[in-house]
């Protein structure tokens, strides 16, 4: 039933506006100015559509709104750091492959930091996993340390 | 233990903190946690898991630094280990193995805290006395090794002086002591490390420490390290002396994270559990085929009531008990011992046929003693049996009146009790009598030849009245050593 939700679901911003925009309508259900008003002029396009399609099979609205946001709120977070700001097209894409091979009940928690240089620490249901460039680097630095450290003492007894 | 990093890599789980309460964190994540698994926090802090719901992972903090909500924690793999080993005789730590003087530890490996007690096969019977130095209680209230005996008084009793006056005695004998300080002021445990040192019995004696503002969890976990440290060294054959000092703390502790955890407060809001949390503790003690450890809890009471819920649990796992009773104190007695009160179920049986005895007399003349005393407060006239009984009661009290720095061996104690019941001190006053009596206990001390004499001559006697005999008609034994 809430499919088309879910599907444009991608981001924990993505669910919050979405929830924000649930609890205006939840509050115009009982109000003078009515639903249809708050439809046209306070949610968006898609959201508006979406739900006068359900609505046709869901007679009770507000058991409907309340569900769907149990339903939001229910949804698994996997929580991406990587070490650049995803266009849209790129969280598009890291979204669909998710949901594909995940399920379609998660959304994108996503993080920011540059000094992984690349690659991602993913972190999902408790299970954490650091595919980053940094920590390449390191393990690598790790085990030729000795050899390094001669390396920057012969160049600084060069100079 | 690793840093945070270092586990997050290797098992490649992480938790969140949800919410803190106290003590207590609650965290998301951590789908393989198990209960008592260690935690570290990317703080640094460690914690264990105290139990696991749908949604939370409950984890006890072991320290009392502020975490913030949305910390990160890690899984360790493994239950909490604590450093056991020669290396600790001398040394003072905390209930997480971290030595208090800063100094690096040798000389040891690590042993979880959470084992299963021995079973029945690998126990042996209780059959060596356990000297305590005291006179009161090694006559009246004898101990074993590998008996688990309760100390249990009002506060300010003389426990402690006790305890160490134990101490004292089995130092020398070659006994392992630990003394668990659980929950008591930093100014107690300096002086306990001060007097161990003083006093030269530092270098066999293990010292576990948790102070009254260390964390909750920390408090609770000190007799737990303090039994994991007492079953190495049984292990490598020593006997072990573990006190406990005190138990009714930890229950409160132990309350306390209870209630923090919504666990269903039972009497007097302690958890349902309360018992066997103490149960599977003192299961850990006994005699067994390798070496033994006898362990003294310490229970506090209130207004000298036994019959509190903790007092009587602890007594119900024990196999006896020392009452120091608040009314003799402010009388003045030193120890003061209630020998009426006071149980011993297994240290009877590790007596000789002549200390059994001498402890059977005793008591007897105690009770009839007490009687004539109650009898006094009528202000009738004493006949000549009653005065008799009244001195002779007089100078055994005063007998019993010991300093706390001041140890007696058994031997030396039943040759002063025989010599008084001999009537060798009748026409001697009373404060002269504990000088003469010093004078006898250093003789035997420091004597070899003296010392040789009073064992050989205690050895051959298998009863009492044959004892007191025998000092009748040769006085002299005692009374060479008083000019």
């Amino acid at each position: 039933m809430y499919s088309t939700f879910l599907s444009k679901i991608r981001t924990k911003e993505d669910i919050q506006k979405l929830i924000n925009e649930i609890e205006v309508i939840l509050q115009s259900l009982y109000q003078k100015q009515g639903v249809e008003s708050v439809l046209k002029a306070q949610v968006r396009a898609w959201v508006s559509q979406a739900l006068e399609e359900d609505w046709k099979s869901a007679p009770n609205k507000e058991e409907y709104l309340i569900r769907l946001k149990e339903v939001l709120n229910g949804l698994k977070p996997l929580s991406l750091t990587i070490s650049f700001e995803p266009t849209e097209l790129s969280l598009e894409k890291l979204s669909y492959f998710v949901k594909q091979n995940l399920g379609g009940n998660i959304y994108l928690d996503i993080n920011y930091d540059p000094r992984l240089l690349a690659g991602a620490i993913i972190v999902y249901q408790g299970r954490y996993l650091d595919m980053s460039l940094k920590k390449a680097y390191e393990a690598e630095f790790e085990r030729s340390k000795v050899e390094i450290i001669k390396l920057l003492e012969k160049t600084h007894e060069r100079l | 233990m690793r840093d945070f990093n270092f586990y997050l890599e290797q098992i490649g789980e992480i938790g969140f903190i949800e919410e803190v309460v106290h003590s207590l964190v609650y965290s998301s994540g951590l789908p393989s946690a198990h209960p008592n698994e260690v935690v570290v926090f990317e703080t640094g802090d460690v914690g264990q898991v105290f139990s696991l719901t749908k949604e939370h992972v409950e984890i006890l903090l072991f320290s009392n630094n502020q975490l913030r909500v949305g910390s990160k924690v890690a899984r360790c793999g493994q239950t909490l280990e604590v450093p056991v080993g020669t290396g600790l005789l001398g040394r003072s730590i905390d209930p997480l193995g971290n030595p208090l003087d800063s100094r690096a530890l040798k000389d040891i490996r690590f042993s979880p805290i959470e084992v299963a007690p021995p079973r029945i096969t690998s126990r042996r019977q209780v059959t060596k006395p356990l000297p305590t130095g005291v006179t009161l209680v090694d006559l009246v209230v004898p101990l074993a090794m590998g008996q688990r005996q309760l100390v249990i008084g009002d506060r300010k009793t003389g426990k402690t002086e006790f305890l160490l006056q134990t101490i004292m005695t089995q130092t020398k004998l070659g006994t392992v002591c630990i003394y668990a300080v659980i929950g008591q002021k930093q100014t107690d445990i300096k002086k306990l490390s001060e007097f161990l040192e003083a006093e030269k019995v530092i270098e066999n004696t293990v010292v576990v420490a948790s102070d009254s503002s260390s964390s909750s969890g920390q408090i609770y976990l000190t007799p737990y390290t303090a039994m994991t440290i007492a079953e190495f060294f049984r292990d490598i054959g020593k006997d072990v002396l573990l006190i406990l000092d005190d138990m009714t703390t930890h229950a409160k502790t132990y309350r306390e994270i209870s209630l923090l955890a919504k666990r269903f407060p039972g009497r007097s809001s302690y958890p349902g559990d309360i018992f066997y949390i103490h149960a599977r503790l003192f299961e850990r003690a006994g005699n067994f085929k390798k070496g033994s450890i006898t362990l003294l809890p310490v229970a506090e009471s209130l207004l000298g009531d036994l019959s509190g819920y903790i007092q009587t649990n602890l007594m119900a796992m024990t196999d006896g008990h020392i009452f120091f009773d608040i009314d003799l104190y402010n009388q003045g007695k030193r120890p003061a011992v209630n020998p009426f009160l006071s149980v011993t179920r297994v240290g009877h049986q590790t007596q000789t046929p002549l200390e059994r005895d001498v402890s059977r007399e005793l008591l007897s003349f105690l009770v009839t003693y007490e009687r004539m005393k109650q009898f006094l407060h009528f202000g009738a006239e004493v006949g000549d049996f009653a005065r008799n009984i009244l001195g002779l009661g007089s100078r055994i009290d005063s007998f019993f009146n010991q300093k706390p720095e001041v140890t007696i061996p058994i031997n030396a104690n039943i040759l002063i009790l025989s010599g008084l019941w001999a009537g060798i001190w009748n026409e001697t006053k009373i404060n002269e009598l504990t000088r003469e009596i010093e004078k006898i206990v250093l003789a035997y001390q420091t004597e070899d030849l003296f010392r040789k004499q009073v064992d050989e001559i205690i050895s051959r006697t298998t009863s009492f009245s044959d004892l007191v005999t025998n000092l009748r008609r040769n006085k002299e034994i005692i009374t060479n050593k008083l000019s």
